[in-house]
């Protein structure tokens, strides 16, 4: 085998007798670094294992709502959360020392696209991707010993408040104020957007420390009881007919001192921390590869099983989710890469988004007329045009299209 | 996994930029323009001193015996400067069905002059399922070609022809190997819509050797095995054209100024820059697959045809939209000869129709599904 230069210029060796200024000397490679798209051995070894265990486990009520199209009730979430933590899965890039299982990044994505596949309900993201890093980055050893383990069983429910009625896209715009007296901080404001704050125990809070300070200073990070007095959760009913958001108001609220996270003023470096660190799941490669197989198999009956058209869109799709999927791998696996394109998160962002609206809103007409039926229950029964309304979310929640696009035009014209 | 391309690998991707720099330059360009069959000579003798020509020719006949995800920094440069170099026809197409070849002693007498450059085998970009211009008559030892090849790439510098043609009643065709300046081939020579020096090739009983017995699962495999080398250095190619006109774009955007300021403040075309730069990531990825594919048994094995069905049509579909965005954000100057950037999409249309065209590879993809 071949092949290439060492040095240059140098001696060409296998052409001696051609006369180039641009000549290299050709050595073999040992075939160790060689591009290569397959997973290795150990790797697939770990996915039938993984494969198998939700096979075993999973329960099928909980698959068969998901694949309707609903998304996990909290019940759901905790119950199968209880069973992935056995083997660490729960909180799979944690140390082993808080309850992970310290997954490398190729496992861990692995791990997420077989639980996209059965469908089952992932790791709770605010408490095991958003917060519990950020506390083993930031957090006091008390926050450390005392949170990480009831985040990593779910025993605290976290969600997040970041979102404000003025303060959107525009995330430093927040208002939401925190005055210190003595041990305790008075939080007053509003929060909204809030993801499973009906469901939620606990949220962490970017809250304005000091309002004299330039936007992203003044900024805390607080970890809040939502069952502290002066707190009001009230839910956004949404187009799909559920309750994902919530408005939170804070009206002198007391928070101890003890529960900021980092330094007060400096809350900021920890959003920041935590936005990177949405980059693993952002893409949603199994989901999408669980979508159109479902897809496929609700034409794969009477006559849209030949219908040309609709076998040529799953055509297209099956091409867009295979180049996503990889372009997920080669960002996420690949450190030269992401120094080069340090905003390759956005690419991953706004494909994925991009196809799983596709996908979804493709679901809600392959569900026909009897999509049309408002159902009873919202828990119940076929909910595929209720997932395609909610999908529309989809290009505006962390981070619009608009911004991924803002973010990645900042990189490239920069 | 692993999508890092090698150190040694770059640096011949990095020697390829400075010889085509030097050696293919607008004066060159313009030189060629004049003289219908030629190409870029000077470049291509320079990438045979390289040993570039070797790359896909085994070791046993004077060769590297690359793999195709080897050759994708070379197509990316190749791709990049728009080079009319007969490397894809010759140095890829001709080697792949050389090797694919039942007959060791025509690849003992051809494939070392591939591997040096000093010897063209100017072989047709091949699609799936298309009927062949040519009809071959006659049998073992005295094959004889009847028709028209058209548009066949580099025809007229080459000293050997690989074309297909269909044998007796069959609509299945079969690859042929014969002298490009024998008895019975007359050439019309021409430049395809991107530059590309090609010709039709006449036919009027010229002799023949079929590179695999026609009819049989060798020769099935063969125009496979082409179709897939084809297939991964177009994808690997049109990355490579996409990602120069990107650049080109981004640097408009970051020079032309209308209204008192920069074009790139405006957020629309903001936009669309992030767009193509999105859509040209996934098209990497692909154009990775196909490659890949290539050395995992191509349409012989299951997921590595679907990979190629997939990287040919979204890698085409996306280059022509980057492209085309390319033109879009450069206005007026962009539509014009002199300005390179739609040179790109002239390369990009005529890479999307070889080896059959975006909408035939999503046809065929799901041809596959409903299997």
């Amino acid at each position: 085998m071949l092949v290439a230069v060492k040095g240059f210029p140098s001696v060409f060796k296998c052409f001696p007798g051609l006369p180039s200024r641009y000549r290299m000397e050709f050595v073999p490679l040992d075939g160790t670094n060689t591009m290569d798209i397959a997973f290795t051995p150990e790797q697939l070894a770990f996915r039938d294992e993984v494969r198998s265990f939700i096979e075993a486990r999973l329960p099928a009520a909980t698959r068969s709502r998901l694949r309707q199209g609903h998304l996990p009730t909290k019940e759901e979430t905790v119950a199968w959360q209880r069973i992935l933590a056995e083997r660490g899965w729960s909180a799979p890039h944690w140390p082993r020392e808080y309850g992970g299982a310290a997954l490398g990044q190729a496992e861990r994505l692995i791990l997420l696209d077989e639980l996209y596949r059965a469908p089952a309900p992932l790791p709770q993201i605010f408490n095991m991707n958003m917060l519990g890093p950020v506390l083993m980055k930031f957090g006091t050893p008390a926050q450390r010993d005392f949170f990480l383990p009831k985040l990593a069983s779910l025993e605290l429910w976290f969600c997040q408040g970041f979102s404000e009625p003025g303060a959107g896209s525009d995330l430093a715009s927040l208002r939401t104020s925190a005055r210190r007296e003595g041990d305790f901080y008075i939080v007053n404001g509003q929060k909204t957007w809030t993801s499973t704050a009906q469901w939620a125990d606990w949220m962490f809070a970017l809250v304005r420390t000091n309002p004299e300070a330039r936007k992203q200073e003044g900024i805390s990070f607080l970890l809040i009881d939502l069952k502290t007095p002066g707190i009001t959760v009230r839910p956004i009913r949404s187009i799909d007919g559920t309750d994902h958001v919530n408005e939170v108001f804070l009206e002198d609220v007391k928070v101890p001192v003890v529960n900021l996270v980092g330094e007060q003023d400096k809350g900021w470096d920890c959003a920041k921390f935590l936005l990177a660190n949405e980059r693993t799941g952002i893409a949603n490669v199994g989901l999408c590869q669980e979508r159109l197989q479902l897809a496929r198999e609700l034409a794969g009956v009477g006559a849209l099983a030949e219908d040309a058209g609709l076998r040529r869109e799953f055509a297209v799709l099956d091409a867009e989710i295979r180049a996503l999927e990889l372009t997920n791998y080669r960002f996420l696996l690949t450190p030269s890469l992401q120094a080069a394109l340090p905003a390759f998160a956005s690419v991953l962002k706004l494909k994925g988004t991009e196809i799983q609206q596709e996908l979804h809103a493709l679901l809600a007409r392959l569900a026909g007329a009897d999509g049309l039926e408002q159902p009873v229950s919202a828990e119940e029964g076929p909910h595929l045009v209720q997932r395609y309304l909610f999908s529309r979310a989809l290009s505006i929640y962390g981070g619009t299209s608009e911004i991924q696009k803002d973010i990645l035009a900042r990189t490239i014209l920069a | 996994m692993n999508f890092e391309i090698s150190d040694e690998l770059r640096a011949v991707q990095d020697s390829l930029a400075r010889l085509l720099a030097d050696h293919y330059t607008a004066r060159h360009r313009q030189a060629l323009a004049a003289a219908p069959a030629a190409y870029a000579e000077q470049a291509w003798k320079e990438m045979a001193g390289l040993g570039l020509t070797g790359l896909q020719v085994p070791e046993e006949f004077g060769g590297f015996g690359t793999r195709a995800t080897d050759l994708l920094p070379v197509l990316h440069e190749l791709g990049g400067a728009l080079a009319p170099v007969p490397f894809l026809s010759s140095c890829v197409l001709g080697a792949a069905a050389l090797r694919a070849a039942g007959d060791e002693k025509l690849q003992r007498e051809l494939l070392p002059g591939v591997a040096a450059g000093t010897l063209q085998v100017a072989c047709a970009p091949v699609q799936a399922g298309e009927t062949a211009g040519v009809r071959a008559q006659g049998g073992a030892g005295h094959w004889r070609l009847q028709g028209v090849q058209a548009h066949l790439p580099y025809a007229a510098s080459a000293d050997w022809l690989v074309l297909p043609a269909r044998v007796g009643g069959a609509s299945d065709s079969a690859l042929f190997l014969l002298e490009a300046r024998s008895p019975g081939v007359r050439l019309r020579a021409h430049r395809l819509i991107d530059g590309t020096p090609a010709a039709d090739v006449q036919l009027e009983g010229a002799t023949a050797a079929p590179l695999c017995a026609p009819g049989s699962a060798e020769a099935k495999a063969a125009i496979d095995a082409v179709i897939a080398a084809g297939i991964a250095a177009a994808c690997a190619e049109m990355v490579g054209a996409m990602e120069a006109a990107f650049r080109l774009t981004v640097d408009y955007l970051k020079t032309r100024k209308q209204f008192g300021r920069l074009i790139g403040e405006n957020q629309a075309l903001r936009h669309r820059a992030a767009e193509t730069l999105a859509g040209l990531e996934m098209a990497r990825s692909l154009s990775i697959a196909a490659a890949v594919a290539v050395g995992r048994g191509g349409f012989g094995d299951p997921e590595a045809k679907a990979d190629l069905h997939r990287a040919k049509f979204l890698v085409a579909r996306n280059a022509r939209s980057v492209c085309q965005a390319a033109i879009q954000l450069h206005g007026g100057i962009g539509m014009t000869e002199e300005y390179a950037v739609g040179h790109y999409l002239r390369r990009v249309h005529v890479l999307d129709h070889w080896f059959g065209d975006s909408g035939s590879h999503v046809e065929q993809l799901a041809e596959l599904a409903a299997d």
